[in-house]
């Protein structure tokens, strides 16, 4: 692969914000594209892949567990970065520390690792393009 | 000069800063950088045909500012029918801009 790197930096709680979905899809782009990303994520999205998430039913529309289908945003994370691992490129998930210290959310899924601001730092020089989607 | 990529994820009936971010896109093109500003979740609302801010996009795209607007947000919407100087676009090409050289993006 000769493709490029993009550094990303988020910073929204999952199912708060139509941002979290729309990092999501560039992400997806970027890796199908046969580029790296490099995700920084910052404050609340620290959240989008914990472990802990489960899905539910909906009593207001009558839906079980299975009929509903929720979406879990540590599962879409997952499938990125197993796209990543097929195409032959690099997903660098990298969660706040502190973020995640104050949040408690040090339980997360296999991919991401623990890091800190200047990693974001580091990934912007060695990148050929930078995003930061901040929140409202 | 640059290649600015403005990511406008606002609307102007949400944001009172929707004009402003129009006013930086207008200030860099003037000061000889090319300018695309992509169209995102909410911010596609105004580029529906007949919105009362859809002219806007016509103005722009006269003094050269590239306008797209994201196609998973019109179809959301249901927004069919486009203003005139605004062109569906999908995440590939976003993805392409953001990684085009010399592109500074700026997301609102």
């Amino acid at each position: 692969m000769t493709g490029k790197t993009l550094a990303l930096a988020i910073m929204d709680s999952p199912y708060e914000s139509a941002n979290s979905t729309t990092a999501l899809r560039i992400i997806h782009s970027a890796l199908s594209q046969g580029h790296n990303v490099m995700v920084f994520a910052y404050e609340g999205a620290v959240n989008l892949t914990m472990k802990d998430q489960k899905p539910h039913a909906n009593s207001v529309k009558g839906t079980n567990l299975e009929e509903e289908n929720h979406p879990l945003t540590k599962d879409w994370i997952a499938a990125l970065f197993k796209l990543a691992e097929e195409k032959g490129v690099t997903l660098d998930w990298v969660n706040c520390g502190l973020c995640v210290d104050e949040r408690g959310a040090g339980n997360w899924i296999e991919g991401p690792r623990r890091g800190a601001p200047k990693d974001f730092l580091e990934a912007v020089k060695n990148s050929d393009g930078t995003l930061v989607i901040p929140t409202r | 000069m640059a290649h600015y990529l403005i990511l406008e994820s606002r609307d102007p009936y949400d944001s009172g800063d929707w004009q402003n971010m129009q006013q930086i896109a207008l200030d860099l093109q003037s000061r000889g950088n090319s300018v695309t500003l992509f169209l995102v979740q909410n911010g596609v609302i105004p580029a529906r045909k007949g919105d009362r801010h859809s002219g806007r996009f016509a103005e722009l795209k006269q003094l050269g500012i590239t306008i797209l607007a994201d196609d998973f947000a019109l179809k959301e919407r249901a927004i069919e029918s486009l203003a005139e100087g605004v062109n569906s676009a999908n995440m590939d090409r976003l993805v392409e801009l953001c990684l085009q050289s010399d592109t500074k993006a700026m997301w609102h």
